[in-house]
């Protein structure tokens, strides 16, 4: 063969093969994860990469025999070290940090083996705008990505570093207070929407309030029943409050259990007034373990320090956002229903009906029984 | 620069855009020296080696043409035998200072085109083609490149019309293997077999083309169902050492069709991590109910969760695979295999789309596929018994 043709066929031997099996579908391509968890004063992260990358940038395998061992890479580890922080950089107003390494770990992604490099930094202004630079590997793998995450007290941010944009500025407060209020008020309504206790306990209210008032004028009810949301509104709101903020603890399993115990008398004092006719003052007494319950998710997703009661605020609103679409959803149904005859049954076998469920989960709940599928 | 490419950069360039972080397990410090962190090419492997002595030397030189050139081939042939992925960026650093240029050297452009096809942006890499062919219609690689990509994306009539385009001069083999294919993709297989079978004569043993004309005659004789005829094919090539992983997945998709999956988990035993061979362990795996089925699909995932934050799309047809064969998630494989039809149109990703609209009971999601065979006039005998089950017959 010529040369020429030479190169022409080691040409399609590199191009054609596309069609058989996509050449990129493969391996992996190359990630570096920085991970960086800001306080006040100091900050901590740590920095992935691959061993196989690191391999290309300071050649790793002293003994070339195809095989990179931990000790080879101990031999070189505070070069490695200083190698790998030098290509990151975190800046404040007042200069750049001075990342201190610590000893380098190891854990799996993907499949492969990536080195850990954990990172201290000391410096002024953190609270203020960040400059965060990431430009490993860029000049040697230029598909490489560096995935940034950045935690602080204002939340978690994520970002992907590329040959292209190798920097990236974080600016606190701001318009990033919007985001939070959105994320936390949706937090809010998507707890009350899968929340099915506390579904159940509002129908279970608005049963008590049409059966009461099922010969009043739609006014009437409409009235009776904003009492009564009102009122549920108030009392978890306080409870809420109270113990997101720490002043009140009640252990999680006691809450959701008493959680329980309140719809099933819920229901059994629409049939039986045993505590009161009055079923805003149920949602009122009530209602304050539930507001216990709201906290315990909340403390579940971690509110964010800086932010506490702005967060706090929208996630409460969010709730009384789900709360106001159950209710628009399930009154009007139950109003068509109270009007039928078939009611004298259908009422007090709904209220039998979740005193029965209600019951079934105090004991799943309290004593660990499995009796019903959620 | 090509509204294209310049739509590639700005969507490179979005570096705040929100993604969600990718979980990991807790970090541990090894107490052992012996401990292997990653196996890499030894010293003694000639390619491995001069690749790494030539992006050193180029690392000092980076406006060195001549040797980017070498660098970037190189790493190309190393991405290509391996399915690596990382290689192919690394072609495209060594070519840096060139990269960006609307209007780079000629060479350093047909190069920038095999990378973007590797990471199937076929637009970005078609337009580059174009403008090289455009200016000069006589080379030969530009003209390979270009056939290919076009038959990949579906366009098999004008990725034919430039295999006859292909100068004059050139091995014939080539431009034989190039049309048998194109052939093989529009209801011509049994042509195509014959063409190929009096073009690789044992004369052409030895030559970079042969290996590729084979893969293709395989291909084509899976298409015309002569499964004998590939297993043999396929068994040769992957007779000895290092052998091509696409090879290598192809041979296993092969076995896993004929119901051998313990064949094929014994064929892919030891033979590297690529995520092709990771899928079909796994898909083997499952069929065997082996323990090992967990660890493969958790890698997988983690793979795909990584791309995902990265902004990375080359995984479609392997991730749509995997949801319909490993996981069983009929919707979301469906969902992937469409998307993976709008970039690619070969016949497995053909067929990828008629398993998931089969399984996911949306039989009208199929309907793509039927039109383009149709036009194409696409016969294999891997899709006949799904348009069977389908009701139709293009």
């Amino acid at each position: 063969m010529t040369p020429r043709a030479r190169l022409i066929a080691i040409a399609a031997a590199l191009l054609a093969w596309i069609t058989l099996a996509p050449a990129a579908s493969a391996h992996s391509q190359s990630y570096g994860y920085l991970n960086i968890a800001l306080n006040s004063e100091s900050l901590t992260g740590t920095l992935d990469i691959a061993v196989r990358d690191l391999d290309t940038l300071l050649s790793l395998d002293g003994n070339g025999d195809g095989s990179i061992t931990w000790g080879e890479f101990r031999s070189r580890e505070p070069a490695a070290i200083a190698s790998v922080l030098e290509r990151v950089s975190i800046g404040t107003e007042n200069g750049a940090c001075a990342l201190k390494g610590r000893p380098a770990l190891t854990r799996t992604r993907g499949g492969e083996t990536f080195l850990v490099f954990p990172f201290d930094g000391d410096c002024e202004g953190l609270a203020g705008p960040l400059d965060i630079g990431y430009r490993l590997l860029f000049d040697l793998d230029a598909q490489h990505r560096g995935l940034v995450n950045v935690t602080s007290s204002q939340g978690s941010q994520n970002f992907v570093m590329t040959p292209v944009a190798q920097s990236v500025a974080l600016t606190p407060g701001g318009e990033s207070r919007t985001g939070l209020i959105l994320t936390w008020t949706a937090h809010g309504v998507h707890h009350i929407l899968i929340g099915y206790d506390h579904i159940l306990f509002v129908i279970t209210l608005l049963l008590g309030t049409v059966m009461q008032r099922r010969s009043g004028s739609a006014w009437q009810m409409l009235t009776e029943t904003a009492k009564v949301i009102t009122a549920f509104t108030l009392s978890h709101s306080i409870t809420l409050g109270l113990a997101a903020l720490g002043i009140l603890q009640v252990p999680a399993v006691l809450a959701e259990s008493l959680i329980a115990a309140t719809i099933a008398l819920a229901a059994v004092n629409n049939l039986w007034p045993i505590l009161t006719k009055r079923v805003w003052l149920v949602a009122l007494v009530f209602g304050l373990i539930h507001g216990v319950g709201f906290a315990n998710v909340l403390t579940g997703l971690g509110l964010p320090r800086g932010n506490l009661l702005a967060s706090l605020l929208a996630f409460n609103v969010g709730v009384e956002i789900g709360q106001l679409v159950i209710v628009a959803a399930a009154l009007p149904v139950i109003v068509l229903i109270g009007r039928q005859s078939a009611w004298r049954y259908a009422g007090p076998a709904a209220n039998l009906a979740i005193a029965a469920v209600a019951l079934m989960w105090v004991s799943d709940r309290a004593l660990g029984t499995s009796l019903m599928p959620f | 620069m090509s509204f294209a490419r310049l739509m590639m950069f700005a969507a490179a360039g979005m570096a705040c855009a929100v993604v969600t972080p990718v979980s990991a397990a807790e970090p541990t410090r090894p107490t052992s020296d012996a401990t292997i962190l990653a196996i890499v090419p030894a010293s003694q492997d000639q390619a491995a080696a001069s690749l790494r002595s030539d992006q050193i030397a180029l690392a000092s030189d980076r406006d060195n043409l001549a040797l980017a050139l070498r660098t970037a081939r190189m790493a190309i042939e190393a991405g290509r035998s391996a399915a690596d992925p990382r290689r192919y960026g690394q072609a495209q650093a060594a070519l840096a200072p060139w990269w960006s240029a609307p209007e780079p050297p000629e060479e350093v452009r047909v190069l920038r085109a095999v990378v973007a096809q590797a990471y199937h942006d076929f637009d970005g890499a078609l337009a580059d083609l174009d403008a090289i062919l455009a200016r000069s219609p006589d080379n030969a690689q530009a003209r390979l490149s270009r056939a290919f990509v076009r038959m990949v994306t579906g366009d098999v009539e004008a990725g034919g019309a430039d295999c006859r385009a292909l100068p004059a001069g050139l091995d014939p083999v080539i431009a034989i293997v190039c049309k048998a294919r194109a052939d093989a993709l529009s209801g011509k297989a049994s042509e195509a077999r014959d063409s190929l079978l009096g073009a690789l004569t044992p004369g052409t043993a030895g030559t970079a083309m042969r290996g590729f004309g084979l893969a293709v005659l395989a291909d084509t004789g899976l298409a015309l169902g002569r499964a004998d005829e590939a297993s043999r094919i396929f068994a040769a090539a992957t007779a000895g050492g290092n052998p091509d992983v696409s090879i290598l997945a192809a041979y296993a998709d092969l076995l896993l069709d004929g119901g051998r999956p313990a064949e094929a988990l014994s064929l892919l035993d030891g033979k590297g991590n690529a995520d092709i061979l990771i899928l079909r362990r796994a898909i083997a795996a499952k069929k065997l109910n082996d323990p090992r089925l967990a660890g493969w699909a958790s890698i997988m995932n983690e793979r795909f969760a990584a791309a995902a934050a990265g902004g990375v799309r080359v995984h479609l047809r392997e991730e749509a695979r995997f949801r319909l064969e490993v996981e069983g998630d009929t919707v979301n494989a469906l969902a992937l295999a469409i998307d993976n039809w709008s970039v690619q149109k070969e016949p497995p990703d053909a067929r990828l789309l008629l398993e998931s609209a089969l399984a996911a009971n949306q039989p009208a999601a199929a309907q793509p596929v039927i039109d383009f065979v149709r036009r194409t006039g696409l016969s294999d005998a891997r899709l006949a018994p799904l348009f069977a089950k389908l009701g139709s017959s293009p």
